[in-house]
């Protein structure tokens, strides 16, 4: 596995760390997007430039992903992969007169809100090149082409549920389903590092939920996942949540998938997919 | 007697107008310039559009403060945004969200908060 690091550095202060011709400098011409490899040795003065700038109210760095490339051989050979989906939208569900039961949320962290109605969506907004995308509230939904395949192919741990338009008379839609996961969930495991990102761990726990429901904002390493809890279904999920309960925004489980269920997301050419490696231990 | 010497909290007083004077004329200038580079970069984008001041995508409310914006310069903020802050990425901790808004803003100005009707 080859690990990268994507930084959105801003453009005025990147002769700190960046030659001129390093990275590409967005079309705004005030943010250049870097790429290194995560032990590339300037990794590490990341954070003290952040951490100077920051002082005086200014950013060095604002947005930043890691990237981790697999061989065909590791991907093959993982007991799981963590399904990310990059395909995107809004409005959200809630946005379009999906009601969630907030009473069943918790009071501190936000997550565990019960959807209680089919889920309404603009339709039109969701992304059409994609068979797997989600809202920005973390609704998932899965193209009744793709849902179908799934059936055929006998992919278990996953229901399909019906999508309305936005409005309250609103038919059920035939293009799209709402993805569930009826597996049972896996605990997140203490040796996967999470934090507000690579240089800021949440080190006080702000972002954290004191009784476990969110482990923070974002997921920092390769997943380690309790092997117990695991019964072999191709779609699966994880107990802890990550995120915040912020506007839309709702904290969200992260999505697992066998590599049954892999193979048939390569053999049937599914875009737009963050997949990596997850542990069983 | 009829021009007094300030004292010397009226004279900190009169140096912080001047500077607030000073920073809202630049913030000014700096609108009217972005909103020329907007209009050029799309030249198609008639009319105007509500913006969040927090956007939905880093966690604002649907319900949050909005302004109305011609939309060339609202589509220029949308991109100074996402280019720092990927659309659908978790969104940014309290602190960093902070910084990010002022950072925008401060290449961004929002019209009405300056005086300027857009």
């Amino acid at each position: 596995m080859r690990e990268t690091i994507e930084l959105r550095v801003e453009e005025s202060e990147a002769w700190r760390l960046f030659r001129d011709d390093e990275g590409v400098v967005l079309p705004s011409g005030t943010v250049r997007k870097v790429t290194l490899p995560t032990d590339d040795e300037r990794v590490s003065r990341v954070r003290e430039i952040d951490r100077t700038l920051r002082q005086q109210g200014q950013l060095f760095f604002a947005g930043w992903r890691i990237l981790r490339h697999y061989s065909a051989r590791e991907l093959k050979s993982a007991e799981l992969l963590k399904l990310g989906m990059a395909a995107v939208f809004e409005p959200s569900g809630e946005e379009c007169g999906t009601e969630y039961d907030e009473a069943t949320a918790c009071t501190l962290c936000g997550a565990g809100a019960r959807q209680v109605t089919d889920l309404s969506l603009d339709v039109r907004r969701i992304p059409q090149r994609a068979d797997l995308a989600r809202t920005l509230s973390h609704e998932w939904v899965i193209s009744a082409r793709l849902a179908d395949l799934w059936q055929e192919h006998g992919i278990t741990g996953a229901d399909f549920r019906p999508i309305r338009g936005a409005g309250a008379r609103a038919e059920p839609v035939k293009e799209w389903y709402q993805l569930v996961v009826t597996a049972p969930p896996l605990d997140i495991l203490p040796a996967t590092l999470t934090g507000n990102d690579p240089f800021d761990l949440d080190e006080d726990n702000a972002q954290r939920c004191p009784k476990g429901h969110v482990v923070g904002l974002n997921v920092l390493s390769e997943l380690s996942l309790r092997r117990s809890d695991y019964d072999g279904s191709d779609l699966t999920w994880t107990r802890q949540q990550l995120g915040m309960r912020s506007g839309v925004l709702r904290p969200h489980p992260l999505l697992l998938m066998s590599p049954k269920l892999h193979g048939l997301l390569v053999e049937l050419k599914v875009k737009r997919l963050d997949i990596e490696v997850a542990h069983l231990a | 007697m009829l021009t007094p010497t300030p004292t010397p909290q009226q004279s900190q007083l009169q140096a912080h107008r001047l500077a607030n004077h000073q920073v809202v004329q630049q913030a000014r200038q700096l609108y009217v310039q972005r909103l020329k580079e907007a209009q050029a970069r799309y030249p198609s984008s008639a009319g105007f559009q509500e913006h969040h001041l927090v956007p939905m995508y880093l966690g604002g409310a649907k319900s949050g403060a909005t302004y109305r914006l011609p939309t060339a310069y609202h589509k220029a903020i949308t991109q100074a945004f996402r280019e720092r802050w990927a659309y659908g990425q978790e969104r940014p901790p309290p602190e960093k969200l902070q910084l990010l808004l002022v950072q925008v803003y401060s290449q961004y100005p929002i019209p009405q908060l300056i005086g300027l009707q857009p």
